[in-house]
């Protein structure tokens, strides 16, 4: 009876020991793995991110600043003669540039130049007509798998909604155009045909460096260096996704200086009401006896 | 200013011209003519660019950044940056470099260094741009 129980305490006592050694194996080998797989992560980088833009002192930031109108029309240049042979801006028509960067007659004069479907005549053969305003600025590619296929399958995006679709909008738009090194930095392993830019997320991005000193030749004399493009064609970009943003600033303006006029007159308009109850005097004369 | 004018647009009626010939080009200033013959940072005040008739333009964001570049502030990250070329490059003429699990690189010093270069460049350059 004694030397069982014996045996038993024993046993467990040995069984305890092999569990506990068995864990504290298991997990200090885990441990280990970990801390090794960490020395080599490559998850979560700052190249996986991106470098972050510096904020730029954009003329529009301001609470009650609008678009530099003149940069978008240069901006509009550089898109049109720059970006429209890769990137499409399907949610801009010709006569949305009408009293914002152009004239009518500048605007008509675009659209002019090119041909869009028209109706098929009698006999149903397919026909083309001249732009018009109300016509949409056409695609550079047919579709999705055309503009792959010409972009070693890369699909440049559609522009019109850029500078919302990306974090760090302008900021983020003018560092990419003007981030291009001269080379990546050592040690970076790029695919064929892929380029290096810190702010595109992972570093490599199938658009090379577009914008050149003297690319274009802005009509109204502005040096055209690379920074000069980027910003009017990020201003351009800026007002292509945000076609309200000035009126909206207006109404803003409006509204706070109606608002608050009307806060005030409400404030009086209470302290009138209440004047003869804020100033009631209450009097108790204790009936005489 | 233009909260003043936008003020006083949202109570007077603003009158639009008829559509002119050409849009009238704001602050046209006639700069005088001033060829930068170099491109060494160190002259950052007399920077006029505008209005240059001549094909060679140079970009304020090239000297801007170089200038940045060779600041006090951000020396200490340029001397990382080329030290890690350095171990980088030594280590990319290694034998079995090719066959390495981790390899290193450069991108971390380098948005350290350019971190500490837009910082300096971001608030004066738009300044220099029309």
């Amino acid at each position: 009876m004694f030397k069982s129980s014996i045996l038993r305490n024993i046993n467990s006592s040995m069984t305890q020991k092999i569990i506990a050694g068995s864990v504290g194996v298991t997990g200090l080998t885990a441990s280990y793995m970990l801390y090794q797989d960490s020395l080599t992560a490559s998850a979560m980088t700052a190249a996986e991110h991106g470098l972050h833009p510096p904020a730029y002192g954009w003329s529009h930031n301001g609470m009650f600043e609008t678009f530099d109108h003149a940069s978008i029309r240069r901006g509009f240049q550089v898109y049109r003669e720059v970006c429209a042979s890769c990137h499409s801006l399907e949610r801009i028509a010709w006569r949305n540039l009408v009293a914002v960067s152009h004239t009518t007659t500048e605007a008509k004069a675009f659209c002019e130049e090119l041909e869009y479907d028209d109706e098929p005549d009698d006999e149903g053969n397919p026909r083309k007509r001249p732009g018009k305003l109300a016509d949409y600025i056409p695609n550079p590619y047919e579709n999705e798998q055309a503009a792959r296929a010409a972009n070693q399958g890369a699909l440049p995006p559609d522009l019109s909604l850029i500078v919302k679709a990306r974090h760090g909008g302008c900021d983020y738009i003018f560092s990419l155009l003007t981030g291009y090194p001269e080379e990546p930095p050592a040690g970076v392993a790029l695919p064929p045909g892929a380029n290096y830019n810190p702010y595109f997320p992972g570093g490599s991005i199938a658009m090379g460096r577009v914008l050149f000193d003297g690319l274009v030749e802005y009509e109204d004399g502005t040096p055209a260096t690379t920074s000069q493009m980027a910003k009017d064609v990020t201003t351009f970009l800026n007002w292509a996704a945000e076609p309200e943003h000035d009126d909206r600033k207006k109404w803003g303006l409006k509204a706070i200086i109606i608002v608050s006029s009307l806060y005030l007159v409400s404030i009086w308009v209470k302290r009138f009401k209440w004047q003869p109850i804020k100033n009631r005097k209450y009097r108790f004369d204790p009936p005489k006896k | 200013m233009s909260f003043l004018r936008d003020l006083i647009e949202a109570v007077v009626p603003a009158a639009y011209a008829e559509e002119p010939e050409e849009e009238p080009v704001e602050e046209t200033e006639e700069a005088e003519e001033e060829p930068e013959a170099e491109a060494a940072g160190g002259d950052d005040d007399e920077e006029e660019e505008d209005d240059e008739d001549e094909d060679e333009v140079e970009d304020p964001l090239v000297a801007l950044s170089e200038e940045c570049k060779n600041s006090e502030a951000c020396k200490k990250y340029v001397h990382h940056f080329d030290e890690c070329i350095e171990r980088v490059t030594k280590e990319s003429e290694e034998e079995g470099y090719a066959e390495k699990h981790y390899k290193e690189d450069c991108v971390e010093e380098f948005f350290h260094l350019q971190h500490c270069v837009n910082d300096c460049v971001a608030p004066r350059l738009f300044n220099k741009l029309k």
